[in-house]
């Protein structure tokens, strides 16, 4: 036997002896026993809890809107049994007219700063505008973030990168469909039927010398969130989310505060400081078309067009290419350094980040010019297709 | 048998037991990940443990469950990080006097032991690449998924880590 295939034998016999021992999966069982069973954010799942899944797929101002419709219709029904279900849900939907705006703050246990959302809506209960202050324990990667949405676009300002995007952002547009059309009487209906198959277990409280709003409790898969309604507005004006373990002890995870006070004007605007990076997906023709390509074909192609345009120091159509990025930051970043040739272009593959975002890696071997010194260097470029929401089948950098 | 996707679905939809199933078919793996980031068994346990914790939290984020083996893989890359980072947050594995804990309760003949020891002084790409290909038994394209390296480098770094284990080993002896 050769030496390399004497060590390739003994690694295989090491491995099937380190497989046989030291399993953890009665230990991770055993760790999870307690956790509540996960939430899919698919919606074919959607009907086990319904709040979940908008918090989940279409973010969590979804959520805010659903919670504020379920808890007040819950409060309307459990509350005033004489009332005709019609017209209890007429005089909910009413109450939410009447508000015109709501203004929520999640405090998360052990965060300091919170995530506010505001709300403007109009008569028919449809969102108009929506900002969300998101703070940096939200995003450790890109840290806070400022959000405004209006009219299908939204604008992001991240402070910490000190840019300003401008998207036709898909999730927010889903969410204005899906706030236009949530119908409080089938989520109610929904709700009542997570009760009755003993998926959730609701007991309302009414107000006592020490607590004066109505309390809502509902309690299931490990969860109990505890809505409190205003008995003379029938608005939510707070929600506490628990985590119950297996004898019944509840943590405090989070909550809600609500008002509905008109806010400053200034809310429904972005400010940004003086040197901000503005790139306009929008606006912006990005990326390149695939036409006849296949998705490698057309990968390769865009890492190979964007090379050229560094070459050729065209910054405004590398950035193009480069997920809109305007000319002069491109120079900033790209100008270190003069692109003379493209060595070599590897395979386009999948790895683990493009996988997760998807689009391919694309490796390249490039002569570049430095401080006067020409060297060979590889980069590694992220390519896929449909970052540009307007133009879904281009291909680009990002 | 049921595929991993009929098996994520089975634990969303509340039958949790089946997650057991989930975390034997990837703990290998996941295994050879922390070990080969953290370079000690003990610690490596815990990192595979706090994976899958991790992982049942946050399955109901996993948007396409035939994609489970590679999204747990980049959970188990990140916990080994972590805890790499608590435990010896400047020495690198290779530059370490000591070589470190890797015996699983001295049920190892000597001879594995030291084979071990020495697949554990290997670079940390080497490591990670023969880790995964002989104690996970993933091929070189399930490999390239995983660390985000082409096939060709992952074929290299085997090669070259044979050539440093032949050496070590020699040195042992």
């Amino acid at each position: 036997m050769s030496d390399k295939n004497e060590i390739g034998s003994r690694l295989r016999a090491l491995g099937g002896e380190l497989r046989g021992q030291g399993s953890v999966v009665d230990d991770v069982m055993s760790r999870v026993k307690d956790m509540p069973v996960p939430m899919s954010s698919r919606p074919e799942q959607r009907d086990a809890v319904i709040w979940r899944f908008i918090m989940k797929r279409y973010g969590r101002i979804a959520a805010v809107a659903a919670v504020l419709v379920i808890a007040v219709v819950i409060g309307v029904k459990m509350i005033d049994k004489v009332t005709p279900a019609a017209y209890a849900l007429q005089q909910t939907i009413a109450a939410i007219r009447e508000v015109g705006f709501v203004h929520v703050m999640e405090w998360s246990a052990g965060q300091d700063e919170p995530l506010s959302i505001w709300i403007e809506y109009n008569e028919n209960t449809e969102p108009l505008t929506i900002r969300m202050s998101l703070p940096a324990w939200k995003s450790p990667e890109d840290g806070a973030k400022e959000v405004l949405w209006q009219d299908n676009v939204a604008q992001v300002y991240v402070p910490k990168k000190n840019v300003l995007l401008t998207v036709a952002e898909k999730r927010l547009r889903e969410f204005r469909k899906l706030a236009s059309s949530l119908d409080a009487g089938e989520l109610f209906k929904k709700m009542a039927t997570l009760e009755n198959i003993g998926q959730r277990k609701v007991e309302v409280t009414m107000p006592t010398g020490d607590q004066d709003k109505i309390v809502i409790a509902s309690t299931g898969n490990g969860l109990t969130k505890k809505f409190y309604v205003d008995p003379g507005t029938r608005l939510l004006a707070r929600m506490e989310t628990y985590r119950v373990d297996a004898d019944n002890n509840e943590t405090l995870e989070a909550t809600m505060d609500f008002d509905y006070v008109r806010p400053e004007a200034d809310v429904f605007a972005i400010q940004v400081p003086e040197g901000t990076t503005e790139i306009d997906m929008v606006n912006t023709i990005i990326g390149i078309p695939q036409g006849e390509m296949t998705d490698e074909q057309a990968a390769k192609e865009t890492v190979r067009q964007f090379w050229q345009a560094l070459i050729e120091q065209d910054y405004q159509k590398a950035g193009a290419i480069f997920s809109g990025v305007p000319a002069d930051k491109m120079q900033e970043i790209f100008g270190k350094f003069k692109v003379i040739r493209v060595v070599s272009t590897d395979e386009p593959i999948v790895d683990a980040v493009s996988k997760t975002t998807g689009g391919y890696r694309v490796k390249c071997v490039l002569q570049i010019e430095m401080n006067g010194r020409t060297t060979q260097q590889e980069f590694g470029l992220l390519v896929r297709k449909g970052g540009s929401e307007m133009l879904p089948d281009n291909w680009m950098i990002y | 048998m049921q595929s991993d996707s009929e098996l994520v679905e089975r634990v969303l939809a509340g039958e949790k037991a089946d997650f057991a199933e989930l975390v034997r078919r990837h703990e290998q793996p996941v295994r050879a990940i922390a070990l080969s980031i953290v370079g000690n068994w003990h610690t490596g346990q815990d990192v595979v443990q706090e994976t899958f914790v991790k992982a049942y939290g946050r399955l109901g984020q996993l948007h396409d469950p035939s994609q489970f083996s590679s999204w747990v893989a980049v959970i188990a890359r990140h916990c080994a990080m972590d805890a790499a980072a608590k435990r010896r947050p400047s020495a690198p594995l290779e530059e370490a006097g000591n070589v470190p804990a890797v015996s699983n309760n001295g049920r190892l003949s000597s001879e594995k032991e030291e084979l071990l020891k020495a697949v554990m002084r290997l670079k940390e790409g080497e490591r990670e690449a023969v880790m995964l290909y002989y104690f996970s038994e993933l091929n070189m394209r399930e490999i390239a998924g995983v660390t985000g390296r082409s096939t060709g480098t992952i074929s290299k770094q085997i090669s070259r880590a044979h050539k440093r284990l032949r050496k070590m080993l020699k040195e042992y002896e």
